[in-house]
Parts: structure tokens; C-alpha cells; sequence
């Protein structure tokens, strides 16, 4: 019983911090109708720059510039890839979309490549102030690292469902994500919306770049661009196009995902290794039962 | 691994050297060299060597007038950049050297690198070898197990010696590969036999193995298994991919099983995860490591409390504290111009990689045949080679069988040059001594 509640509460921690990066996901698609495959370069973008600058300026300063700094990344990027696009105002043909899709995963591979030779084999520390620490209830242990996770993607989705119901923009960004034409008639600068969509992705992918580099994992290294990896799929199975499904996606591959790796060893007839495969595994199971996710809107289309 | 290894057969491995002190072994290659030269013949140049006869050595591909080349196949873009960075140097530092005092190989012929980058791609790694193959007597180094594996039979059909620097016991099915140190099985049972013999683990201890799911993993896994039935242990598998960095659900189950050491063989950032993960699971148990598991910049992250409490790693190069350390440090230090700079194992595997192939090379010349095949041969023959302590005396005339029983075991250390101190050199554990390779 230990072991299942210590399973389930490792991948509550760890689902957290993939929806944070799923929602980021989400906001762009709304926004742009963009996947935006430059997201794993976004989160390496933000735990790049706060290591290079935690032992000059301290941590919750380099924190600061880490999130400003891949927030306005983002926001160049948009401007890169949509400047050229819908003569101005951003709203982009179908083709136009997928073109811009694929741009994102030559963005994705460019940025990588460059941080990855920066690093080379080391792996950066970001000097996290709640360190190594960890607790433990009746034999179940977390590290504070996770716990503040927990608690900090908690605190910013909440804020970010709020301002998604009661801001302008919030407004805005619904508007254009259901009919981008008629909001753009209706006086809402698609630009302006779309900008400001991918800001918030990226100083979001920035945050849980934080808490990925943290106890238990040992610092940043190359390989936390995958994550991202692990937030797609998060993002699909709770609905492209909804915000409350990127979170019920992220918790529940972090989820599956631990218990698969804990109880591995009866599972042996999956090959070892499955917990990678999950995410995949259950996007799939997902679409069969409900083609637009757990939450996402259903197309629904007069014949 | 291209970065990052997607599946690869983990490769190469930095061995886990003490301090660099390949100075000793360049001593020992120097003297048997110099033995073997013919001094003042500089303008004879294929009137040669061995136990001063006056036989000629045949000369082939890869040596032109005074110069014999050698192929390296290295990373320095990709993975393993920043070993391959290290490795490269050890070469250039010690054949610079050995041309110097021995004036080359044979005393005649002076080696020279033919260098070329795979950035752990194996395509990358298959074209480069095209191109370098007829001008060189033999490769040097062939880094990876993805790419030493893949590039197998064409060095048997090339007849050409290699170095792979990977140790999956496959590789030692091919005669024509001279793995330099243990293989990683061999590795995984010294360790846990040096744990034991210590006191630090006990007979019938439930062992926790953590390990990629490649050749690399798997050759590992086959020693710990048989360690595990020659004692009374069992062994809970967790099979882990290269890029999987928290490792807490792994050893959440490893915990729930009861087990009382952990081995891991997997990427050194998995073993800075593995200690964090046992540090907040509160599983305060021995951790093994082996094959590239180690590097000192570990020493620089979160885990490092961990890693000098309960971490120990069995490789199977490794070199001995002498005065000399210093002079090859410096050399180093120089080279890459930094003056605090700590190499990776890299360097000490790569000065016990051209030991080696120099020795192979000299074995040739007193044969009095450098030709390709001629050095495949003399490779064949050498049943007791010894480097001088860099890595265990190399046996190669058995094909299948790890060329070495003995490995070296370290634990970090914080105040060190490079980062760990040898705690058993070239051990051989009880174990390792009469384990037979699983059909």
C-alpha cells in the first residue's frame, strides 16, 4: 500500500508539472492553431539561462530573467513565424498552419542543438534554495522540490483559468479560438492575442523548467527537452483546445505513467521499459473512445 | 548516442581512472619499445626491429615511407563530446610522446592520427569509416557500442584490428576487436564481489538492477544475474531508457521489494537521479555503478552528498597514483588551456587505448609483418598483455570471453585531481574469477 500511494503521489507531483507545459501547449493551439513543437526548446531555453545565471545573481533573480527571457523568446518566435503570414494580422490558412508547424520543429532542433553544445556532458545545477530536502508521511516520501511544484502549478493554472474567464484577453483569445475571422471583425487584433498567448506559454514552460531540474531529477542536461515530449500527448488526451483538459492530461500521464514504471516488474510481458511508451499508449486508448479528448471541443459539422 | 542515445547500445565509457597517472604506463610502453627499436637506423626505414635481426618487416596499407597511420572514430559533436574531446588529446599527448622517445613504432615509424568525427551517428560513423579505411594499418579507436557493433564484420572483411571503445562482451566475439579493460558483466560482478568482501553488502542481499534496455544494460544484467544465483541473491529489474532522468518510481518499487544495494547501468546523470531518488524515498542503500556511469562533474550537482556516502563504481581501466600523474595533468591542462581544468576518465582511457595498440603494433613489428593481416595476427597472439596498471593484463588469444577478470573499483572524491580514488586496483572478486558467459 506504501509503495502504491508513494507511486501515486510521485506521479501527481510529476503530472503537475506536465501540465504546466500542456497548458503552455494548449494556449499556443488556441491562440494559433499552431503545435508549437519548439516547446521542449522553450523549457531547455529557461533552465539554461537561470543555471548560466544563478551563481552570479542568485536564484530568484535568475528565475525572473529565466521566465522573462523565454516569455520574449516566445513572443520572437511568433512574430518570426507569423510576421509573413495572413498580410499582417496573423490569421493563417490551413496550409499556412502546418507550414508553420513544421517551422516549429526546425525551430525546435536548431535551438537544441546550439544549447546542447553549450552544455556539453555536464549537467547544470539551478541551485534550487529548497535543495535535495525531502519528507516523508508514513513511509511516503516527497521532495520539497515537488511538493513547491505541486503547489506553484496549482497556484499559476488557477490564475490562468481566471484570467481566461474574466480578463479581455482572456475573452479575446476564446473569441479568436473560435472563430478567428469574425473576432477579427469584431475589432480584436488576432496579433495582439496570439502574442500574448505564446508570452504566457513560455514564461510557463520557463516555471516548470524550475521545478523539472530540481530533487529527484539531478539538474539540466539535454535530455529535458523531452519532456515535452511526455506533454503532448498529455495535451491531446485532455483535449487540444481546453485548458482544464491539458491539466487533467498532464496529472493523469504522470499518473499512469509512475505506476506503470513502479510496477514494472509484473509487467514484464510489455518489454521492460513501457513507461516511456505510456503517454502514447493512452493518447491512443483516448482518441479510439472520444476523438477530441477528454475535454476538448467536438467538431460538429452540418451535412 | 547522439545525444542522446536513443536506443543506442550505450557506448563507450569513461573508465574510471584514478589519477591520471598514464605516465606509468607510457614508462613501461617506452622501456619495451625502446627494447625493441633499432636505434640509429633511422635511414633504414624498413629494416627493422625484433631481437636484432636483420629481417625485414613487411609494411602494407596505412604505412607510407616513415609514417604509419592510425584510425580514430571519434565523437566530438555529438554525446560524448566532451570525452571524445579528452580522448583525443590522450591520444595526441601520448603518441607525441612515443614518437619522441621511440622514435615510433619499430623505432622507424612514426604514427600519425587520421581522425574523424561519428557525432555517435552510425551512419555518420559507416561513411567516415569508408573513407579512412585504405589509409590506415589499423583503427585505433572505434567509440560506441552502436557503431563498433555496426561496423564489425567490415573489419573482419577489411582485416583490420580495432580498439571499441565499448565493453559489451558481443564485441569479444570478434577476433579482429581488442576491447581494452573488462566487459561490463565482468565489471558488474567485481563490484557487487567487492562490496561483499567488504562488509558492505551480505550474501542473499535482494539486489535492485537498473539498467538500459541495449546491449550495454543487458551484458551488465547477465553478471549481476550470475552473481546474484553464485549467492543466493534475487534480482528486481527496473529497465530504464537513456533520456528518463527522475528515476523516484523505480526506486519506489526497488524499496517496496526490500532490496539492500542497487546497481545501475545507465548514464551518469542517471546515477546523480538514482542517488536523489534514494535520498527522498529514504533508501539509504549501497549504489553500484559501471560502464560510463561516472563522470567527476557530478561531483558539481545536488547528488554529491550521496554519491561520496554510498557510491561506488567498478570499471575496467583505470590508472595508478604515481609521480608521472602530474606531468600528463599538466599536459592536459596545457592542452585544453585551463589551468584547473579535470578531465573526464576519458583521458586515462585513452592513454590505456593507445598502450594498447601501441603494444599490438610493436608485437607486429617483432614479427616483422605491419602489414593489416600481419597486425591482426600479432593481436591474436598477445595472451598476457600488460599496460603497466592502466587496465588489466589483456588476454586476446580467446575470442567470446572478456579479455581481462580484473577491474578497477573507485569511489568519488571531492578532493582528488580527477574526482575519485582507486579503492581496489585491478581487482578480480571470487565471482569474476570462475564466471562463465551464460549460452
Amino acid at each position: 500500500m506504501t509503495t502504491f500511494v508513494s507511486l501515486l503521489v510521485n506521479g501527481i507531483s510529476q503530472g503537475a508539472v506536465y501540465a504546466l507545459i500542456a497548458l503552455g501547449f494548449v494556449i499556443i493551439f488556441k491562440a494559433s492553431e499552431v503545435l508549437n513543437f519548439a516547446h521542449g526548446s522553450m523549457l531547455f531555453v529557461g533552465a539554461y539561462v537561470t543555471a548560466r545565471l544563478v551563481p552570479s545573481i542568485g536564484f530568484a533573480a535568475a528565475v525572473a530573467i529565466g521566465v522573462a527571457g523565454t516569455a520574449l523568446l516566445a513572443v520572437v518566435l511568433e512574430r518570426l513565424l507569423f510576421s509573413r503570414v495572413g498580410r499582417g494580422t496573423g490569421l493563417a490558412s490551413q496550409g499556412q498552419v502546418a507550414a508553420l508547424t513544421i517551422m516549429t520543429l526546425g525551430l525546435d532542433i536548431v535551438i537544441a542543438t546550439d544549447l546542447t553544445r553549450r552544455i556539453g556532458s555536464r549537467v547544470l545545477s539551478l541551485d534550487q534554495p529548497w535543495g535535495t530536502g525531502a519528507f516523508s508521511v508514513g513511509g511516503v516520501g516527497l521532495s520539497y522540490n515537488r511538493l513547491i511544484a505541486m503547489g506553484t502549478a496549482a497556484v499559476l493554472i488557477l490564475a490562468f483559468l481566471a484570467a481566461f474567464r474574466f480578463t479581455g484577453w482572456g475573452v479575446a483569445l476564446r473569441a479568436s479560438a473560435e472563430d478567428a475571422e469574425a473576432a477579427a471583425l469584431m475589432g480584436i487584433r488576432h496579433w495582439q492575442v496570439s502574442a500574448l498567448a505564446w508570452l504566457v506559454a513560455g514564461g510557463l514552460a520557463a516555471v516548470a523548467a524550475v521545478f523539472l531540474t530540481g530533487s529527484p531529477t539531478p539538474g539540466l542536461d539535454p535530455s529535458i527537452r523531452t519532456v515535452a515530449f511526455l506533454a503532448f500527448p498529455a495535451a491531446i488526451i485532455g483535449g487540444l483546445d481546453s485548458t482544464t483538459g491539458a491539466l487533467a492530461g498532464g496529472v493523469l500521464v504522470g499518473v499512469v505513467q509512475s505506476l506503470i514504471a513502479g510496477y514494472a516488474e509484473h509487467l514484464q510481458f510489455l518489454g521492460g521499459d513501457f513507461g516511456g511508451a505510456v503517454p502514447y499508449v493512452l493518447m491512443l486508448a483516448v482518441l479510439l473512445a472520444r476523438p477530441a479528448g477528454l475535454f476538448g471541443t467536438r467538431e460538429l459539422t452540418r451535412v | 548516442m547522439s545525444p542522446v542515445m536513443a536506443g543506442r547500445g550505450r557506448g563507450p565509457r569513461w573508465r574510471s581512472a584514478g589519477r591520471v597517472s598514464l605516465a606509468l604506463g607510457l614508462s613501461v610502453v617506452t622501456l619495451l619499445a625502446a627494447a625493441c627499436s633499432t636505434k640509429g637506423d633511422d635511414d633504414k626505414p624498413a629494416a627493422p626491429a625484433a631481437s636484432g635481426s636483420a629481417k625485414v618487416v613487411k609494411t602494407g596499407q596505412g604505412i607510407s615511407g616513415t609514417e604509419l597511420t592510425l584510425g580514430n572514430l571519434n565523437d566530438v559533436t555529438g554525446f560524448f563530446a566532451a570525452s571524445g574531446k579528452d580522448l583525443a588529446i590522450a591520444y595526441d599527448l601520448f603518441w607525441k610522446d612515443y614518437n619522441q622517445k621511440n622514435g615510433g613504432i619499430c623505432g622507424t615509424y612514426t604514427v600519425k592520427l587520421e581522425n574523424a568525427d561519428s557525432g555517435y551517428n552510425v551512419q555518420k560513423a559507416t561513411t567516415a569509416y569508408a573513407a579512412m579505411k585504405p589509409k590506415v594499418a589499423a583503427m585505433q579507436m572505434v567509440l560506441g557500442s552502436a557503431i563498433a557493433t555496426a561496423l564489425s564484420e567490415d573489419l573482419t572483411a577489411d582485416d583490420l584490428v580495432g580498439i571499441p571503445l565499448a565493453w559489451s562482451q558481443s564485441l569479444s566475439d570478434n577476433p579482429n576487436y581488442a576491447i581494452v579493460g573488462s566487459t561490463y558483466d565482468v565489471e558488474s560482478i567485481n563490484g557487487l564481489d567487492y562490496l561483499l568482501e567488504k562488509g558492505v553488502i551480505s550474501k542473499g542481499v535482494k539486489i535492485g538492477h537498473i539498467y538500459h534496455d541495449s546491449e550495454y544494460g543487458i551484458n551488465a544484467d547477465a553478471g549481476v544475474k550470475y552473481w546474484a544465483a553464485q549467492n543466493g541473491s534475487q534480482v528486481f529489474e527496473q529497465k530504464v531508457g537513456p533520456l528518463q532522468n527522475d528515476l523516484s518510481s523505480q526506486v519506489t518499487a526497488l524499496k517496496g521489494q526490500g532490496v539492500g544495494v542497487i546497481a545501475i547501468t545507465g548514464t551518469p546523470t542517471q546515477t546523480a537521479a538514482l542517488a536523489a531518488a534514494t535520498k527522498t524515498q529514504g533508501l539509504n542503500v549501497p549504489l553500484l555503478g559501471n560502464g560510463p556511469t561516472y563522470t567527476p562533474d557530478l561531483l558539481t550537482g545536488d547528488a554529491k552528498d550521496v554519491l561520496l556516502d554510498r557510491f561506488y563504481f567498478a570499471g575496467g581501466n583505470g590508472t595508478l597514483p604515481t609521480a608521472e600523474a602530474a606531468t600528463v595533468l599538466a599536459a592536459y591542462r596545457q592542452a585544453v588551456g585551463k589551468a584547473d581544468a579535470i578531465p573526464t576518465p576519458a583521458l586515462s582511457t585513452g592513454y590505456a587505448t593507445a598502450t594498447v595498440m601501441a603494444k599490438i603494433l610493436e608485437a607486429a613489428c617483432a614479427a616483422g609483418d605491419l602489414t593489416p593481416a600481419g597486425i591482426v595476427a600479432a593481436k591474436k597472439g598477445l595472451t598476457t598483455l600488460d599496460t603497466g596498471g592502466l587496465t588489466g593484463k589483456l588476454d586476446y588469444s580467446k575470442p567470446g570471453i572478456s579479455p581481462t577478470r580484473q577491474s578497477f573499483v573507485v569511489k568519488p572524491d571531492a578532493t582528488a585531481d580527477v574526482r575519485l580514488k582507486i579503492v581496489a586496483p585491478l581487482y578480480e572478486g571470487p565471482n569474476a574469477k570462475t564466471y562463465v558467459r551464460a549460452k
